[in-house]
């Protein structure tokens, strides 16, 4: 039940509709330039999950690798009932798991730097070389379309799989979530779509209603500041409960929020930046 | 007694080298802030850092340094640590030191001390 179009499975993702699915020429053509707002929804083909039943054990160890990346949202793969289950993986996952919706073009780049035969699967941390792997993955890393020949059979045990998977990737995601400037992502509700804008920067405007933060790359980005707004400050590596008063411009802040124009920020965490970042900005005061 | 040119130069903002010797007699040398206070050189460190271990013990130092805006005209010092400023007076130096390289007072997360340098041989240029 291969589409020609590319187009499969697209149904099961029904808070993120109005997604445009890529071709793999168009993924590997958007790995190479990857911008923080490039959004993909990134499938596993089912030859790097599913090995042949009998192998199954030992690949349900080597999915709880925490070196292994947490770059492409699964999907499990069924008949009519997929709509319900996907959307159930979907509504599970934190803001964090929707986050890789956004951060999967990031680590996307990073991928298409090692595609040679076989690299490209690992560094994209799906499972070892399989010979099936091996022969459809010469061209390019195919995570978009060519999930449809999921042996049905396997189905109970990728939906455990996934969410072992998904906690055991934490640490990996953090880290490229590290270098995330800004981005925007769509999770799914009990009353519709919500869309999520994050951004980290400096801090060019605040009032007690608003903060507006710069990202490196130039973009910026106002959240209005309501009540229910949580304020947070780190200073000297630790956290601690602060008020939107007390951010200043100039200041680094992270503030994450809902909307998608004019978005309500949920959570402002700011530096203090009275000390240098990293507190010795001369060199070599320690040498 | 500072040398009007040098002192202009060390009042600048140059990453200057200082030079001190290991407990072997082997040098050390790292990159770092540089200043005046008074008529000797001044530069701040953490006391358990190399350097500053070096020249508790060895107070000799060679520093070097190019002028930021003519950094083909060289400025080589020598000379022996004469004073180590800490506490208030140390953390005044710092400030001094750290508002002339990038316009904000230092941290206080890590403690540090100034060290001060007679200057015994001074050059600047070739």
């Amino acid at each position: 039940m291969r589409d020609g179009d590319g187009l499969t499975g697209l149904t099961g993702l029904t808070g993120l509709t109005g997604l445009t699915v890529a071709t793999d020429e168009q993924v590997q053509e958007l790995a190479g330039t990857a911008r923080t707002f490039s959004l993909l929804v990134l499938r596993w083909a089912p030859g790097r999950h599913h090995p042949p039943r009998s192998d199954l054990s030992a690949r349900t160890r080597s999915e709880h690798d925490p070196h292994r990346g947490f770059t492409c949202v699964r999907e499990r793969r069924g008949m009519n009932n997929d709509t319900r289950r996907t959307t159930g993986l979907l509504r599970s996952s934190t803001a964090l798991g929707a986050a890789v919706l956004v951060l999967g073009s990031l680590a996307l780049g990073a991928c298409s730097k090692t595609d040679a035969t076989g690299t490209a699967a690992s560094a994209i941390g799906a499972a070892p070389l399989e010979q099936d792997v091996a022969a459809t993955d010469g061209d390019t890393i195919d995570l978009v379309s060519a999930a449809v020949e999921t042996p049905a059979t396997a189905d109970a045990a990728q939906g455990a799989d996934a969410a072992q998977g998904g906690k055991g990737d934490r640490k990996g995601l953090r880290v490229r979530m590290m270098r995330a400037l800004h981005g925007t992502w769509v999770t799914d509700s009990p009353t519709g779509p919500v869309t999520h804008q994050a951004i980290r920067g400096d801090v060019t405007a605040v009032s007690a209603t608003s903060v507006t933060v710069k990202a490196k790359d130039g973009f910026s980005q106002t959240f209005a500041v309501s009540g229910d707004t949580r304020v947070r400050v780190r200073a000297n590596g630790k956290g601690a409960d602060s008020t939107i008063g007390a951010v200043k411009v100039g200041a680094k802040a992270l503030v994450a929020g809902v909307g998608a124009t004019n978005p309500t920020a949920r959570v402002v965490v700011f530096k203090v930046m009275t000390s240098q970042p990293g507190g010795s900005p001369s060199p070599s005061a320690t040498s | 007694m500072l040398d009007d040119d040098v002192r202009t130069v060390l009042d600048g903002t140059p990453i200057a080298h200082l030079a001190s010797t290991l407990p072997d007699g082997s040098p050390h040398s790292v990159p770092l802030w540089i200043g005046t206070v008074g008529d000797r050189v001044a530069f701040l460190t953490g006391p358990g850092s190399r350097k500053a271990r070096n020249l508790r013990r060895d107070p000799r130092v060679a520093i070097s340094l190019t002028p930021p805006d003519a950094p083909f005209t060289p400025v080589v010092l020598r000379g022996r640590l004469v004073e180590w400023l800490d506490g208030d007076a140390g953390w005044a130096a710092v400030d001094d030191l750290s508002m002339k390289y990038v316009g904000a007072p230092y941290g206080r997360d890590e403690e540090r001390v100034v060290a001060l340098v007679e200057v015994e041989h001074q050059k600047l240029g070739m």
